[in-house]
C-alpha cells in the first residue's frame, strides 16, 4: 500500500490530464451527435486515408534514405563519424513547428502545401529513428561471418539475402513501425505544410473544432483517432522485438565515395535549419532585420494577439515547471515499475504515449468546462499537460538506470542506519544522475516544442513559441513570415541548448 | 517510506502557491481599469478610437485580435462561459447561429443609439448590430480592358467561357466572405446552386484560403493574374484612399463592383458570457454603436455604420456603389443548412 503511494502523484497527473479528458470526449461524442452522419461528411474518410497513405509513403522514404548512412556508419570508419551520427539524429528532438517552418523556408513556393513537402519533412525527422535503431544492429553483424560466406563463394546478393537481412530485420521492422506510427499521427508538420484535402486526423480535428466551430464533429473524430492509435501501437509493439546488441566495432576505413556520400547527406540535413535562419532575414524586397526586430520589440505592428517576448518567457517557465513535475513523478513510476515490476505503473506511464496530444487538448476543454471545474483559462493547465506528455519519455529514460542499481546497496545502507532520505541522496541520486539529466532534457525539449495539446490550451497571455510560429505563418505578408522564421530559429536554438546543457552538466 | 515524497511535496506546494497567487491577481471589482475587446484580425480602427470611451468612463480598452471571423467564433464557442475577453466584435449573420447555439453571449442588446432596424437579429437578445457591408465580385478595370473584355454583369457572366480562368474567390469553409459568396449563389440559384458551382469550376475558378490571399496575392492589381476577385462593395473607395502613389480625391476608382453578385453581411457585437465586468462591458457595446465610433468605421474597416445618424464620408458617397437590393438569406435558413451546403460545396469546389 505504502509502495503504491510513491507514484500516486503520477497516477493523479495522468488521470487528470489524460484519462478524464478522453472519457469526457467519448461521453460527449456519444451524447452530442449522430456518429454515422459525421463519418459520411467529406473530409473525414479523406483524413483517415491521407493519414495512412502519407504515413506509408513517408515510412518507405525514411527507411530508404536512412539505410544508406546506417550501412556506411555501421561498416566503415570515416572522418567525423560521431559528428555525422549526432547530426543525423538531432532532428528527432526538434519541435515539429520548427521543422515545418524550416521546410516552408527551404522549399520553393510551389511546393508549399504539397504532399512532397510533408514527406520530405517526415524523412528529415525519422531518418534519425532508422539510423539510431539500425546502426547498432548492423554494427553487431560479425564481419568474419560475411567473410566466411564470401570465401565459400556466396555472391554479395546471397550474403545480403541470407545473412545480413535476417539479422537486420527485427531492427528494421521495429524502426519502420515506429516511423509509421509517428508519420500517420503527424500534426505540427501537416498543420504547417498541408492544405485543403491534405489533413491527418489530428489536423482535421483541430480544423473542425477551431476553424469550423464543429465541436461535436471534432469529438467523434477524436474518438476515432484514439482507436486508430491503439491499433497502430498494437501493430508496432508486435513488430518491435527489442534486442540490445553489442557492437563488434571492427570497422574498415571508408572509401572516399562513402565518406563523401555520408557528408553530403549531413550537409543537406544542415541546409534545412540553415534555410530557416536565412528566411528570417529575407523580405519580399531583399535582406532585412525587420523580423528579428519584431521579435525583440515584442511584435508591435504585427497585429498578432501575442507578445513574442512574453511567449519566450512562457515557453521557458512552462518547460521548467513541466520538468519539475514530470521528472520526479517519472522517477517514482520507474522505480515502482522496476521494484515491484508493477504492470499498473507501466500502464500508467504508457497512457500519454498512446493518446494523441491533440485529442487530449480538445478533451480538456470540452470536459473541464463547468462550475468550479472550469479551468479552461488557467495558466497552469499548459505545464501540467506538458508534464503528462513528457512522462512516458522520462520513465523510459530512467528505467534502465533504476534497473542497474544493485538492490543490495540500499539494504546495506539501511542496515548501517541510513535514513530513507539519506539513502536517496547518497546512493540513488548519484547513480541516477545521468538518467535524470537525460530525462530532464527530454522533458524540457518536449515542453518547449509541444504543439498538439497546446494549440487548444493557450490563451493570449499564456501563448508559447510554437503557437506564435503557427499564428504568424497564418498571416499574409512578408513581415509576419520573417518574424515566424525568426521565432522558429529561437525555438531551434532553445531546443539545442536545452539538450546540450543538460548533457554537459552530466559529464561535468 | 518513499524517498521522493518530500521532493514531490515541495513541488506540489510550490505549484499550489503559484496557483493561489495567480488567482488572487484576478480583478473581480465591477469597475475594471481595462476591458478586453476580442475581434477578428482585420479589425483596424484608427489610433485613439477608444479615447472618448476612456475619457467618459475611466476604462481603457485592449483590442485582442484572434484569427479570422470563423476562427473567432469557434474560439468563442470553445471558451463559452470562461471567455478570453469581455466584449466580442465581429460575428456576422452567416456565423451568428453558431455563436448563439454555443451560448457565447450574455443577454444584452444596446438601445443607446438609433440603429438600422433591418439589421437587428430577429430572435437574438444578446447581440447588437454594429456594421454591415456587401460581399461582391470586384474587377480590375485596366486588366479587363487589356484583355478586351467588358466588365461582367451577372453570375452567369462569371461562368461564361469568355471569362475562363479570371476569377479568384476565398474558400467558403475557411473565410467569411467566402461563405457569403456561397450563400449569394444559394440565394440566387436556390436548389440549383451546385450546378452553378460546377460551371464555375469548369470555368477554372481559383479557390484560396482567405480574402487577403485572394485580394493581395492572386488579384491582378497586386501582382496576380486574376482580374476578377471576391471582395466587398466598399473595396473601390479603399483602392482610392490607399493608392500608392496617391490618387487625387476626385479620381475614378481603379476597380469596379459586379453589383448583382452582392450578399449582405451584417456584423454584431455582444457581451461575452462569463465576464467579470458585465456593467462595464455593456457600456462598451453602447460606445461601439455611438456616432463617435461608428463614424470611424467606413474609412478604417470599409463597412457601413449601423447607426442611422452617422453620416457617410465623401469617399464612400463617391466611389462605393449603392447596393439597393443585395442578396439576403434568413439566418435561420443559413443555420439549418450551412453544414450540408459546405459539405456539398467542398466536394464540388475544393481540389
Amino acid at each position: 500500500m505504502i509502495a503504491r503511494l510513491r507514484w500516486v502523484g503520477a497516477t493523479v497527473l495522468v488521470a487528470v490530464a489524460v484519462v478524464i479528458p478522453l472519457v469526457g470526449l467519448a461521453v460527449d461524442s456519444l451524447r452530442g451527435s449522430d456518429i454515422t452522419a459525421v463519418w459520411s461528411r467529406s473530409g473525414v474518410s479523406e483524413a483517415v486515408w491521407f493519414s495512412l497513405g502519407q504515413g506509408a509513403l513517408s515510412t518507405i522514404a525514411a527507411v530508404v534514405v536512412g539505410l544508406a548512412p546506417a550501412w556506411a556508419l555501421s561498416r566503415f570508419d570515416l572522418p567525423g563519424r560521431r559528428v555525422a551520427l549526432t547530426a543525423l539524429t538531432i532532428p528527432f528532438v526538434l519541435p515539429t513547428v520548427v521543422v515545418g517552418a524550416a521546410f516552408l523556408a527551404a522549399l520553393p513556393d510551389r511546393f508549399d502545401r504539397s504532399v512532397l513537402a510533408i514527406v520530405l519533412a517526415h524523412v528529415f525527422f525519422n531518418v534519425s529513428v532508422v539510423v539510431r535503431t539500425v546502426v547498432p544492429a548492423w554494427s553487431a553483424i560479425d564481419e568474419y561471418l560475411l567473410d566466411a560466406a564470401r570465401t565459400l563463394g556466396a555472391s554479395p546478393f546471397t550474403v545480403a539475402r541470407t545473412i545480413v537481412w535476417p539479422l537486420l530485420r527485427p531492427a528494421l521492422t521495429g524502426a519502420a513501425g515506429l516511423v509509421f506510427v509517428m508519420c500517420a499521427t503527424s500534426y505540427g508538420v501537416v498543420r504547417l505544410l498541408g492544405g485543403p484535402g491534405r489533413s491527418t486526423l489530428d489536423v482535421e480535428i483541430y480544423r473542425r473544432a477551431v476553424d469550423l466551430a464543429d465541436v461535436s464533429g471534432a469529438t467523434v473524430l477524436a474518438v476515432a483517432q484514439s482507436l486508430v492509435i491503439v491499433a497502430l501501437f498494437a501493430v508496432w509493439s508486435r513488430s518491435a522485438t527489442h534486442r540490445t546488441s553489442i557492437s563488434t566495432a571492427r570497422r574498415r576505413r571508408a572509401p572516399i565515395a562513402v565518406t563523401a556520400a555520408v557528408w553530403t547527406l549531413v550537409a543537406s540535413f544542415a541546409t534545412v535549419p540553415g534555410a530557416l535562419v536565412l528566411a528570417s532575414f529575407r523580405s519580399a524586397s531583399g535582406w532585412s532585420t525587420a523580423g528579428w526586430r519584431a521579435v525583440f520589440t515584442g511584435g508591435d505592428g504585427l497585429r498578432v494577439p501575442v507578445d513574442v517576448g512574453d511567449a519566450i518567457v512562457n515557453s521557458l517557465v512552462f518547460a521548467v515547471l513541466a520538468a519539475l513535475v514530470a521528472v520526479p513523478f517519472g522517477v517514482a513510476l520507474a522505480r515502482a515499475a522496476v521494484s515491484s515490476s508493477s504492470r499498473l505503473a507501466d500502464f500508467v506511464a504508457s497512457l500519454p504515449l498512446g493518446s494523441s496530444a491533440v485529442v487530449v487538448g480538445l478533451g480538456i476543454i470540452v470536459t473541464y468546462d463547468t462550475g468550479v471545474f472550469d479551468v479552461r483559462g488557467e495558466w497552469w493547465l499548459v505545464p501540467l499537460v506538458h508534464a503528462a506528455v513528457a512522462l512516458p519519455f522520462v520513465v523510459r529514460a530512467v528505467i534502465p538506470m533504476v534497473e542497474a542499481i544493485p538492490p543490495g546497496l540500499a539494504q546495506a545502507a539501511a542496515t548501517l542506519g541510513a535514513s530513507p532520505g539519506r539513502r536517496w541522496l547518497d546512493i540513488d541520486l548519484p547513480l541516477l544522475r545521468p538518467a535524470l539529466a537525460t530525462a530532464s532534457a527530454f522533458s524540457l525539449t518536449m515542453s518547449i516544442g509541444e504543439f498538439g495539446a497546446t494549440s487548444f490550451l493557450t490563451r493570449r497571455d499564456t501563448t508559447t513559441l510554437p503557437i506564435v510560429v503557427d499564428t504568424l505563418l497564418g498571416r499574409a505578408g512578408s513581415l509576419p513570415h520573417m518574424t515566424a522564421f525568426a521565432v522558429a530559429s529561437v525555438l531551434l536554438v532553445l531546443t539545442v541548448v536545452a539538450v546540450t546543457t543538460v548533457d554537459r552538466s552530466v559529464r561535468a | 517510506m518513499s524517498r521522493i515524497k518530500p521532493l514531490s511535496f515541495t513541488i506540489l506546494g510550490a505549484l499550489a502557491l503559484a496557483v493561489t497567487t495567480a488567482s488572487c491577481g484576478d480583478d473581480s471589482s465591477s469597475t475594471p481599469e481595462r476591458l478586453v475587446l476580442v475581434a477578428y484580425d482585420s479589425f483596424t480602427p484608427p489610433e485613439g478610437a477608444f479615447d472618448a470611451f476612456t475619457a467618459a468612463t475611466g476604462i481603457e480598452v485592449d483590442v485582442a485580435v484572434g484569427g479570422d471571423a470563423g476562427e473567432l467564433v469557434a474560439k468563442a464557442a470553445l471558451t463559452a462561459g470562461n471567455p478570453e475577453g469581455d466584449v466580442l466584435w465581429g460575428v456576422d449573420n452567416t456565423l451568428l447561429s453558431r455563436a448563439l447555439d454555443a451560448d457565447v453571449f450574455d443577454a444584452y442588446v444596446s438601445n443607446a443609439h438609433p440603429l438600422d432596424a433591418s439589421l437587428v437579429a430577429a430572435g437574438a437578445n444578446s447581440v447588437t448590430p454594429v456594421d454591415f457591408g456587401d460581399v461582391c465580385v470586384n474587377y480590375d478595370i485596366a486588366a479587363l480592358k487589356a484583355l478586351g473584355l467588358p466588365a461582367p454583369e451577372s453570375f452567369d457572366d462569371l461562368a461564361d467561357p469568355a471569362y475562363s480562368g479570371l476569377l479568384v474567390v476565398a474558400s467558403a469553409t475557411s473565410s467569411s466572405p467566402g461563405l457569403a459568396f456561397l450563400l449569394a449563389t444559394v440565394a440566387q440559384f436556390g436548389d440549383d446552386w451546385p450546378d452553378y458551382w460546377s460551371r464555375l469550376v469548369s470555368n477554372d475558378v481559383l479557390v484560396v484560403d482567405g480574402w487577403s490571399d485572394a485580394y493581395y496575392t492572386a488579384f491582378s492589381r497586386y501582382g496576380g493574374d486574376r482580374p476578377l476577385v471576391l471582395s466587398y462593395a466598399s473595396s473601390p473607395p479603399a483602392e482610392v484612399l490607399f493608392a500608392d502613389p496617391p490618387l487625387p480625391a476626385d479620381a475614378d476608382a481603379p476597380t469596379g463592383v459586379v453589383t448583382s453578385t452582392c450578399f449582405r453581411q451584417i456584423e454584431f457585437a455582444g457581451v461575452l458570457r462569463g465576464t467579470d465586468h458585465v456593467a462595464a462591458a455593456r457600456l462598451l457595446v453602447d460606445y461601439l454603436v455611438s456616432d463617435e465610433f461608428q463614424s470611424l468605421l467606413p474609412e478604417s474597416l470599409f463597412v457601413y455604420p449601423a447607426n442611422t445618424a452617422t453620416v457617410l464620408p465623401e469617399s464612400f458617397v463617391r466611389h462605393a456603389p449603392t447596393i439597393t437590393s443585395p442578396l439576403v438569406l434568413d439566418s435561420a435558413v443559413i443555420a439549418a443548412n450551412r453544414a450540408a451546403w459546405l459539405e456539398t460545396w467542398s466536394r464540388i469546389a475544393l481540389p
